[in-house]
């Protein structure tokens, strides 16, 4: 570099700081509020990247897990649900003996003489 | 390689999700009201009985009979029906033939005649039991609709 490069960029540099002596206070704040986001931007940028896609991934693996345990009979299941199928009276039971005999059977006095 | 790893690890989050899909659902299917069934389905539902009707030609006007018993019971006294059904599905042969025996006896009772016909069987010792039994047969058409 030589002494009229140096001259040269001691000009514009003056010519930049008149300028910039120019603005008012809250532009130059401003200004140099959005270059410090700018260049932090980036990195910050990506970190959060990051971690939005890391939060994403738990959240999706959570909600498809937590899905398809919530859908699938637990092992106790079966065992609730058979013993409930298989007391269900069965339509032809319904005629095999009087409903006054049936309700009987549910009533106090049959509880009191337990047959099982 | 922020390009790689996120793609890499939405196809990885969405992966269970994908085979959950996959799978079907065995989740407890709502049927509607009868009147909505198909006919079809009505007629998987009518066919034990329907078989039942069909193969005791001698039973058919007590089992029409008790049917319009059903119909006309209130609704709390077929609901204790309903439990009392569940009951006598889990029941032997013998204990089958001991509760008609039981219903039968007390059927005619007033309230206090029952509570000394309880009181008096619960003191009964098994052999007892099994005597008063012999002493009290079912009545044959009670029994006429066990299978």
């Amino acid at each position: 570099m030589n002494t009229n490069d140096h001259a040269f960029d001691a000009a514009i540099r003056a010519s930049h700081q008149a300028a910039l002596d120019g603005l008012s206070p809250r532009v130059r704040a401003q200004l140099a509020q959005r270059r410090n986001a700018a260049l932090r931007g980036q990195a910050v940028r990506r970190g959060h990247g990051l971690r939005y896609a890391a939060a994403g991934f738990a959240a999706l693996c959570a909600l498809a897990i937590g899905l398809q345990f919530g859908t699938l009979p637990s092992p106790v299941a079966p065992a609730t649900t058979a013993p409930q199928a298989s007391a269900a009276p069965s339509v032809g039971t319904m005629l095999d003996e009087d409903p006054e005999f049936y309700a009987w059977l549910a009533s106090p006095d049959a509880q009191l003489v337990a047959m099982e | 390689m922020t390009r790689m790893i996120r793609p890499a690890l939405l196809a990885l989050a969405l992966w269970p999700a994908f085979s959950f899909a996959q799978t079907p659902a065995t989740a407890t299917t709502q049927y509607p009201e009868w009147d909505q069934l198909t006919q079809a389905q009505r007629d998987a539902i009518v066919a034990p009985l329907r078989e039942r009707w069909n193969s005791n030609p001698a039973e058919r006007a007590r089992m029409l009979e008790r049917a319009q018993r059903w119909k006309a019971m209130p609704h709390d006294q077929r609901d204790r029906a309903r439990h009392g059904m569940q009951r006598w599905e889990h029941m032997s042969p013998e204990q089958r033939d001991e509760a008609r025996a039981l219903f039968h006896a007390m059927r005619g009772l007033d309230k206090d005649q029952r509570k000394a016909f309880l009181a008096q069987w619960r003191q009964k010792t098994p052999q007892q039991k099994a005597d008063w039994l012999k002493a009290h047969p079912v009545p044959e058409r009670a029994r006429a609709g066990e299978r």
